[in-house]
Parts: structure tokens; sequence; C-alpha cells
């Protein structure tokens, strides 16, 4: 039974974690949130785009809403329907009614399986005994995803690359699937072949009036045929909004930075925008507060610190690495011996006793693109004292002067999703002032 | 020089430059023997890199890019692979008939690569302090603690932080874009004239890979090192390179500045290539395969494909590379260029899609019996 006013997916908190477990008896000691509470509705006909770097989940969540994994937790109504109580039976019904296709379109074939019998497959799996109608279909499906019925007697190995995704799209759509799932389906092609495919998708959605949802790490991709685009980062969608407004008008500043680290084909339009610094954290220990706060370029400072948005990006992260206890004093000392020159260039075994406290103190900067000198005055004693406090060994008191004066919102409070446009949704603190403002402005009008 | 160069880059460089090129091919082949006829990956190609100047070469699989990156150093395997025609030249020096010996030296001093997989490229039971320093020694004769402080060196320069911290560190401990810092800077050890970076972005997130971008412009202006770029990334391309030369199934269809190429694309394949990006005309790919590597047909590689093909494309060896506009460098290989004919053909043939296998409008689902 199908209501049709329900979206024909619906997710709600999906979860997905992972044990970390060690020793001979598993112990449980940590757990990598893969995908850590997602919400969407996939409407009847759209194209749906989750979009995110190596890592982030995309890919787990899709293979848990449609159970190739078991969610954690969570909620996924297909048709009105809870699929993660389905028996069986209804089960089976779900797998034929969603189908996937992957990156590697080889994975799906039996290399010993001719094209015809690969795509007519799953309709022999149905049920279907008929074999001059599975032939029809199969000889349909071949041409229009622009092979010709001929092909059926070949085998996967006979095709290129493109033409195997082909073949892959046309085995999917066998069964008149309402789902089409399809994680990174041309990352691996050349692109004049991942537009082919990616037209091939386009005009199947539109004349089938199939839903899909692709799972991509190229924006270029997703903007090509998604009607919607969800952009993920560490387990949770940071934004969610019309492909178009989202690309216009990116309201988070990870959708920012990834937009602008995309090359454009225009050379004289250089320089990839703002740079994200650092790697992608550990999904197993994912940052407090807005997880993104650790490499956020537009990261909140507090209230009453005058610094450059730079500079406060590099005390913030500075903070971050003494309160990790990762501030390898040594090795700094080894570099700034190596480039001081003279002054300290006949030191045996160079060690920080060795070094003048105020040399150190400003190779300590440097280390972290700190300037030597903070226009804040205030900003600038916490940090002095906390490299006083570093060099004299003393890491507690350097993690407290500095968590007194640079902590932020981004680190103590989770943003959620909210409502920042007519359809579009961002994770962000920096969208509650915008929101403090609109209410202003109104009161002021 | 090889001045056998019949069908391609007769007028390559036409404007005389004082101070010799870094690296000069002129018309390169590069074949692999099969049980049949031989792989022709590269099949004439002529190109040139001044120092501190970065040219990629762009192209799908196929083209022949990487091979024809790979051939500069003799880094195919051989047998199969071997060179039948061609000349590479280093800052003047004629390296393809050096024995393999003294191809190792080149590779170790005046030419470095970066390759795409850092996975793959770092051996991973020896510390990244130990590959840096093998690689150091083998170039130099410098001692264990002087090659330490270089690695140091290098490995700051590449923006490891804590850089003599990590030198122990074994390459799992390094993230991707880590990894590929830490080639570079093995890369950057034997302070190379030239280095070849294969796709190295390609297996990066976006916003690893502006870092590493933004790495190698700066390490290369710092060196005025030359940079030969391969890449499938048009935007890349735009991004990084100085000059650029499109290359499709062993042939050099296109060559010019980036602001000429972008600028007024001139070959069919460019101009469809482009037209494959998101927001630049169409959604659409261009149909069709590659020709046989084995036996390629006679006329231009791109005729099968190309929708401006007309008899003259089917005959003969592929067009020669005819001048596009006043630019001085940008020449494309395509017969609407020769002198007599008209090129906007072309040029002013807006982008409407190419005729596709798409499936008849009618046919609807339930059309399936
Ligand atoms: S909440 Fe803060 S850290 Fe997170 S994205 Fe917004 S500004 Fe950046
Ligand atoms: S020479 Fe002919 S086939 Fe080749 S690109 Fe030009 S028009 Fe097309």
């Amino acid at each position: 039974m199908s209501r049709s006013d329900e979206p024909l997916l619906r997710v709600d908190g999906l979860k997905k974690h992972y044990p970390i477990t060690e020793g001979i008896l598993n112990t449980e000691v940590g757990r990598a949130r893969a995908v850590d509470g997602i919400s969407l509705e996939l409407e009847r006909g759209e194209t749906f785009g989750i979009v995110g770097e190596s890592g982030c989940g995309k890919s787990t969540a899709a293979a848990s809403m449609v159970r190739l994994e078991e969610p954690t937790d969570g909620e996924i109504r297909f048709e009105g329907e809870n699929v993660l109580e389905y028996d069986a039976a209804e089960l089976r019904r779900f797998r034929r009614e969603v189908q996937l296709i992957f990156q590697d379109p080889d994975s799906s074939f039996d290399p010993r399986m001719s094209v015809g019998d690969a795509v007519a497959e799953p309709l022999v799996v149905q049920g279907m005994s008929d074999r001059e109608r599975r032939r029809e279909i199969v000889a349909d499906l071949l041409e229009r995803v622009g092979l010709s019925a001929a092909d059926m007697k070949r085998y996967p190995h006979e095709f290129s690359g493109g033409q195997k995704q082909r073949i892959g799209l046309a085995r999917a759509l066998t069964v008149n699937p309402k789902l089409l799932v399809a994680d990174e389906p041309v990352s691996a092609l050349d692109v004049s072949v991942q537009a082919e495919i990616l037209r091939l998708i386009d005009e199947f959605q539109r004349e089938l009036g199939l839903t899909v949802l692709i799972i991509s790490h190229d924006l270029g991709v997703v903007r090509q045929v998604c009607d919607r685009v969800a952009v993920m980062y560490l387990g949770e969608f940071v934004e969610v909004g019309p492909t178009e407004e989202l690309f216009s008008n990116p309201q988070h500043p990870y959708t920012r930075a990834l937009l602008s680290a995309i090359p454009t084909p225009d050379p004289t339009d250089r320089g990839l925008g703002v740079e994200l610094t650092g790697d992608v954290p550990d999904p197993s220990d994912p940052p407090s507060g807005c997880k993104f706060h650790t490499r956020c370029p537009e990261v909140i400072p507090p209230s009453g610190i005058d610094l450059s948005q730079e500079t406060w990006r590099s005390v913030l992260t500075f903070r971050k690495q003494v309160e990790r206890e990762s501030i390898d004093v040594e090795s700094i000392v080894e570099m700034g011996v190596l480039e001081s020159g003279d002054k300290y260039g006949n030191l045996e075994e160079p060690s920080p006793d060795a070094i003048d406290d105020a040399d150190l103190k400003r190779w300590i900067r440097s280390e972290y693109d700190v300037p030597d000198r903070l226009d804040d005055p205030r900003a600038e004693a916490t940090v002095d004292d906390a490299l006083d406090a570093i060099v004299d060994g003393d890491h507690d008191r350097a993690k407290a002067h500095l968590a007194e004066e640079f902590t932020t919102v981004c680190e103590r409070e989770k943003p959620e999703l909210e409502a920042c446009g007519t359809e579009q949704e961002a994770a962000c603190h920096l969208l509650d002032d915008v929101h403090v403002e609109l209410d202003e402005l109104r009161l002021t009008e | 020089m090889s001045t056998r160069d019949d069908t391609t880059d007769v007028r390559d460089v036409p404007t005389e430059r004082d101070d010799q090129p870094l690296l000069k091919i002129s018309n390169l082949h590069t074949y692999f023997r099969t049980d049949s006829e031989d792989v022709r990956a590269v099949d004439g190609v002529s190109l040139t890199v001044d120092p501190g100047e970065t040219v990629a070469i762009v192209g799908e699989s196929g083209s022949g890019k990487t091979v024809a990156s790979e051939a500069i150093t003799r880094l195919f395997k051989s047998p199969p692979g071997y060179i039948p025609e061609g000349s590479i030249e280093i800052n003047g020096r004629e390296i393809t008939d050096l024995s393999d010996e003294e191809l190792r030296r080149v590779r170790g001093g005046e030419v470095s690569h970066v390759f795409q997989n850092p996975q793959g490229a770092l051996n991973p039971v020896y510390t990244i302090g130990w590959q840096i320093r093998e690689a150091l020694q083998l170039h130099a004769d410098v001692s264990k603690s002087e090659a330490r402080e270089r690695a140091v060196e290098l490995l700051t320069q590449v923006g490891i932080p804590e850089a003599s911290s990590r030198l122990d560190d074994y390459p799992h401990e390094f993230s991707g874009g880590m990894k590929q810092r830490v080639l570079i800077a093995i890369a950057l050890a034997c302070e190379p004239d030239l280095l070849i970076a294969d796709e190295p972005t390609t297996a990066l997130d976006v916003t690893i890979q502006a870092q590493i971008l933004e790495l190698l412009a700066e390490l290369q202006e710092q060196r005025d090192m030359g940079m030969l770029f391969i890449t499938h990334d048009l935007g890349v391309v735009a991004e990084i390179a100085d000059r650029v030369a499109v290359m499709y199934a062993g042939k050099i269809m296109e060559k010019g500045s980036v602001e000429d190429v972008f600028e007024t694309p001139a070959h069919p394949y460019t101009r469809a290539l482009l037209d494959c990006l998101p927001g630049r005309g169409g959604i659409g790919g261009i149909p069709g395969e590659l020709p046989d590597p084995r036996s390629p047909p006679p006329g231009c590689r791109f005729a099968d494909r190309c929708r401006h093909a007309i008899d003259a494309c089917r005959t003969g060896d592929q067009p020669g590379m005819h001048r596009v506009g006043d630019a001085p460098d940008h020449t494309t290989s395509c017969v609407h260029f020769e002198p007599g004919r008209d090129s906007s053909t072309v040029l002013d043939a807006g982008s409407e899609p190419a005729g596709s296998p798409s499936p008849p409008d009618d046919l609807e689902r339930g059309g399936r019996r």
C-alpha cells in the first residue's frame, strides 16, 4: 500500500556507528560514528545528491538507508512503511524496488556471464520464466542505454568502463525500480563518458519518473543532475537545499569552502579561494559542538576579541594543539635552530634549554602561524602568558590561560539544521546571528 | 634533434627563444609490442617546457598522456615498450640514447616524478625519514646528520607540521594529502630542474587538492623549476598551467597558452571536452569510442566522433598543426584551420548536443512489452 502524499523515502535521525574493538575479548573501546543522525525526505521523481569528501559517511549513509548495512539508530520509511521492520519477503520486494549502481561496474558482473544474462538476472530472480519476454526487455533496455541488442551475446570484458556502467544501469532498470541509488556512478570514468552516463540517468529519471539518490564526492556531478543536494561532513548534513540555491548562495562555511576549492576552467580566475587547513578529523573522536570548528575558516570569535579572522583561526588552532598536548617543542627547536643560521649554529644537541625564551616563543608562534604580536592587547597578553607557560613546561597553565580567553560558541554548542531560505537549511551558528539581526531589523522598521 | 617531423608540429615554437628549453620533445613515438600489431600509445608528439614554466598535458584515458610523460625518463616497462622514433632533450642534451644507468641518474637529478597514488609510491616498511634520506643520499654524498637536516627542511617546505617529530613515522600514519606532500618532498630532494607530476591530485579530495596545487605552484616559483603536469582535469589545467597540450589517441590535438586555449578552444575535441564540464553548455558527453590504438584509421584520429568531420578528415595523416587566429603559440591539428579553409565552421558552432544514442521520447515505461 502506498500513500501518494508520503515521500517515497523518509529517513529520520539515521545513525550508523561501528564499534572499535581491542584485544581478544573484542572490548569496545570506541565508536566510529560514520553516520551520526541524518534526516531526509525523497520526493517521488526527484534526484537527490549527497556530496562530501572521503570519510564523511556518505556511502555508509546510502547503504544504511537501503539496509545493506543495519542502522544503529533512526527510522526509515519507504512509501510510509517501516523498512526496519520488514520481514524477509518484504525485504526482497524492497530490494527489487530499490536498485543500486556502484562506482566499479565490474563488481556487479560475473565475468563468465554474458551481458544478456547479466541484465536479465534480476528478472529471473523475480520469477519471470518467459525467455522470449526477458530477451525483449533486455534488448530494449540495452538500446535505451545506447548499446545494441546484439551486445547481449558479448561478455563484460569486451566493454569499456563507460559501456559497463551503461549495462549496469540497464540491469538496474529491468525490474522497474522506484528508487535508484547510485554510489559514485561516474567517478571512475572520463569526463566525456561521465557526461553521457549522467545524461542517461537524467533522462530515465524524467521519462520513467524514477527517484534517484546520487552519492558523490564531485560537486560538479551533483550540480549537473540533482534537484536537491545535502552536503555531508563527519557523519552529518551541514547544509541541504535545492541545487541551484545551494551552489549560488551557499550558507554553510564548509559548503563555501568546498565550492571555492573546485578549480574553474577559467585561467583568468586563478586561486582556489578559501583554503581549508588540515585533514578531516577522526570520526571516532569528532570535535565537540560544530564538528567543523577545527577547520572552519569562519569560526566565530568570542565577543570582545578583536582579531582578523585569519589570525583568530590560527590562535584557535594553536589552542587546540595545546589542549591535545601536541605542541612538540623539541621538533620546533630543531627546525628553529636549522633556520636561525649562526646564532645557534654550533649547538651540538639542540634542546629547548639552550634557546632564549624569546626565540623559542617566536618559533612556536611561527609554527602555528600566530603573528609575533596580536593587535588585540588582551589576546596578545593571553597568548604570551600561555607561551611562557609552555616554555616553562607547564602545559596545564597554558591550557587554562587559553581556554579562559579563547572559547567559541562553535565548540560549545552543536548547531542544528535551520531554515535559511525558502527550502535551504544549514547548521551553523553564523546563521543564529543572521536570524537575530533579521528580527532586529524587522523590529526597527 | 630529429627533423623527421612530418605530420605534426611543423610550426612548433615559432617565436625564437634565446635560452634553450629545459625539455624539448620532438616527434616522440612510444609503442608497445603485442602479439599482433604494436599499440601506438604515443604517436608523434612535440612539446617544450621552459625553465620555471608549467606545461600541462590534458587528455582522457587512452590519450597517451601518461605514457608520454613516462617516456621522458623511460619509466615504462621495456620490453614491451620502446621508442621507435623521436627525440627528447633535457637542457640541450639528447637522452633517448642513454643507457639505463645514465637515465637513472637523470631521474634522480635533473628530472623527478610525482605520481597519482601516494599509497603505492611510498614503501610501507620504512619510515618517512628513511625514505627521504635515501633519496638525498642517492643524489649527493651527504652525511647522515646532514641528510636528516635536509629531510626536516624539505618536509617543512612541503607543509608538514613539526617535521622533525614525523621523521620516524611510517607512511600509514599519514593521511592521503600528507603522503602526497611527503612524495613531493622526496621528488624535490634531488633539486630537479623538471618536475613531472602525473595526476598528483586526482586521488585526493578537492580541499586537499587545493592545498597541493598551491604548494606545487609555490615550490615551483621559489625554485624556478619547470613542471610538466599530466591531468584529465581541465579545471586543474586552468588553475596551474602556463601552456597546455590537449592529447587524444596518441597525438596532440591542440596546444597553446592556457589563456588562448580556454578563451578560443579550436579543436573540436577540446571544444567537446570543455562542453562536458558542468555549467558549460550541455550535458551530453562525447559519443563514440577511441580508435583502436593498434591500427588507427587514416586521417584525423578524432574523425569518428567529430561533428565537423568532412571527407578531407579521413585521408592521409593526422592534419598538421595550424595556427589559430593571431596567437603565436596557439596551434591545432584540424583541417578546418588549414590555410584556405574557413575555421569559423568550428569556432562559431554552438554547443548543441552532438548526435547521441538517446532513447526515443515516446518509449514510455509501459511501452516495454
Ligand atoms: S558553527 Fe562555527 S565552526 Fe561551525 S561552521 Fe558555523 S562558524 Fe564554522
Ligand atoms: S580534422 Fe576533421 S575530424 Fe579532425 S577534428 Fe578537424 S574536423 Fe574533426
